[in-house]
């Protein structure tokens, strides 16, 4: 769908060198780095607003590299959205049918369909600077689906909201794209938005796409430590829903059974991604009482690192991988050391469903 | 919404009175020569102005000719505006200098300046068939040449506070380089651009140096002011200059009313 060989773009004293970066049909690539590793670049050139110095961008089979933005069918979504001000909701989304020439009708019935979708059918009338921000970020992806581009380009979307509205607008997306299908390219800093969204994960550090996967292979095998930083320890955990039970679901991973705090719509039976903090991984050297609302798993001690006054463990368990922080006197205080067999402990609410398949 | 410590300085008694004392200055000192010019033409001198046809139609010129010059500065301002709100290139100073220029030369020069270059004998006179010497576009022209620089500036103003990524949407969702322009950058810039064309108008019914020596005639009303004070004295000058007054104060207030809205 997207093929990129070899792009090179200049800006300022930045250069961006994209080796290779393929996005197919219907793909959720999400491209996550650091402030400053480019994402917004790349973004701005798939979208035809920066010019490479070389390489090549392929949409559908065609070279667009020197297209102007206006023929590629690729809608970009800004940081700061760009909604317009001097017009309504309804002439904001229907802009791009009615600069095509389409029927007046014809523009209306689509704004009303994908308003529909939206749900933000009662704002349509409204200005847009009357909008709250999570209402914003709506219309800003009506405008940019309402064409049906080839591909949508989202450039750090759900940065600038609070936490309860970007939450709600990530499964929003997601409800979005099964029912409409479109593919699309994320930009982020946030490997839990990463995971949660992605099909796959481009990282990218300094201008370079360093590993590209799926967001739990790439969380699993860092290619670097660099990468492997990004990540801040950031334990995924993938399996089935074997028990849904109100706010909580009981998950299997290789045999192991974990509580973790459930997601809307997560059914028995399917498959789940869990995300969890080495912050809140407690560690005891003899098996604690467990309960329905905590989480005990064997491990062995793989690895120790020192970090000022905290330590960093890490830890297997039957093929899954663990990290905990833990306090210097809670490490010393427990005599650990490596290859010891500890029990690793957390909340049931410290585990969290991200991302959920039937 | 204005917001309570919006109004904080001005709270504190002492900064206000220092504030509206200055100001109250600057308010007299524009004030006291209107009211001598008023004093000094008086109701019957108004009124006789007023029935004259050579003032009245002086004044229609002045405001025909104003509008066509602030037009024109508008219309032919706009892309130059663009270049230089979008742009950085080499020499852009040199020009934004040059655009400015009409500010701070003796519009007597202006004039003779235009009138060397656009008379009918000249090069692009002749060529065009055209002269700006004693007619309606000589006056248009010199207005032009010293209402362009607010035209061009205010126009610039508004379009380098249009956010480039308000544009670079609008081409992502399909639209070409000249609908942008027009769907997006103009209207968001209106407001500027009306503005820059209310400046260009105050300025070109003012003008008086420029278009005496390019076109003495037809006869704007500027000019017939500065005309019946060496003919006819003071008071007629006054009384027509009132006139003059009441009809830009009624225009100008008309105008931003409508702006408004």
């Amino acid at each position: 769908m997207i093929e990129i060989e070899k792009l090179r773009v200049r800006a300022g004293s930045f250069t961006l060198e994209v080796e290779e970066l393929n996005v197919g049909r219907g793909e959720y690539m999400v491209v996550m780095g650091p402030n400053g590793a480019g994402k917004t670049v790349l973004l701005e050139t798939i979208a035809g607003f920066r010019r490479p110095i070389s390489g090549k961008i392929v949409i559908d089979g065609v070279d667009v590299t020197f297209k102007p933005p206006e023929k590629r069918a690729i809608s970009f979504v800004p940081q700061n959205l760009a909604l317009w001000p001097h017009m309504t909701v309804f002439e904001n989304i229907s802009y791009g049918l009615k600069i095509r020439g389409i029927d007046k009708n014809e523009v209306k019935r689509k704004v009303l369909e994908i308003s529909e979708i939206m749900k933000i059918k009662h704002l349509l009338d409204r200005r847009v600077t009357t909008l709250s921000g999570g209402e914003k970020q709506k219309v800003a992806l009506a405008r940019a689906l309402v064409i049906s581009p080839k591909a949508v380009l989202l450039d750090e979307p759900l940065s600038n909201l609070d936490k309860g509205v970007a939450e709600k607008l990530k499964s929003f997306i997601k409800e979005i794209r099964r029912e409409v299908g479109f593919t699309a390219i994320h930009v982020t800093h946030d490997p839990i938005e990463a995971a949660e969204l992605g099909d796959r994960v481009a990282v990218m550090l300094n201008g370079r796409i360093l590993q590209v996967g799926e967001p739990i292979e790439v969380m699993r095998n860092p290619k670097s430590l660099e990468i492997a930083s990004l990540y801040g320890g950031l334990i995924l955990l993938k399996g089935k829903i074997v028990e849904v039970n109100n706010e909580l679901v009981k998950v299997d991973i290789n045999g192991k059974r974990i509580t973790a705090l459930s997601k809307a719509g997560c059914k028995k039976g399917g498959k789940a991604l869990i995300s969890l903090k080495p912050e809140d991984i407690g560690i005891f050297t003899e098996e604690p009482k467990m309960t329905s609302l905590r989480n005990v798993l064997e491990c062995v001690i793989e690895d120790i690192k020192e970090k000022g006054s905290l330590v960093h463990l890490t830890l297997t368990s039957e093929g899954m991988r663990l990290e905990s922080l833990i306090t210097r006197g809670s490490f010393e205080h427990l005599e650990l050391r490596k290859g010891k067999r500890v029990f690793a402990v957390f909340k049931a609410s410290a585990a969290r469903v991200i991302s959920y398949e039937p | 919404m204005k917001l309570e410590y919006d109004h904080l300085l001005l709270r504190s008694k002492g900064f206000l009175i220092t504030v509206s004392a200055v100001a109250s200055i600057v308010i007299l000192f524009l004030l006291i020569p209107l009211a001598f010019l008023i004093t000094i033409a008086g109701w019957e001198g108004i009124v006789e102005t007023s029935a004259s046809k050579e003032a009245l139609s002086s004044i229609l010129l002045s405001f025909e000719a104003g509008v066509i010059a602030a037009t024109l500065s508008v219309l032919f301002g706009i892309p130059l505006a663009y270049i230089l709100a979008r742009l950085s290139f080499r020499g852009k100073g040199i020009i934004s200098g040059l655009i400015d220029l009409p500010l701070v030369i003796p519009h007597t020069v202006a004039g003779i300046a235009i009138l060397l270059a656009y008379n009918s004998r000249g090069p692009i006179g002749s060529l065009l068939g055209i002269g700006v010497e004693d007619s309606l576009l000589g006056v248009i022209a010199a207005m032009s040449f010293v209402s362009a620089p607010f035209a061009i500036n205010f126009a610039r103003e508004g379009f380098e506070a249009i956010d480039v990524s308000l544009e670079n949407v609008a081409r992502s969702v399909g639209a070409n380089a000249f609908k942008v322009f027009f769907t997006i950058s103009i209207p968001l810039a209106m407001r500027s651009i009306i503005v820059g064309w209310l400046m260009a108008l105050a300025r070109a019914i003012s003008e008086v140096g420029a278009i005496m020596i390019v076109a003495y005639h037809p006869i704007v009303s500027s000019v017939l002011v500065y005309e019946w004070f060496t003919t006819r004295g003071l008071k007629a000058a006054a009384g027509l200059s009132t006139l003059l007054l009441i009809f830009s104060l009624l225009v100008l207030i008309g105008l931003r009313a409508l702006h408004r809205k």
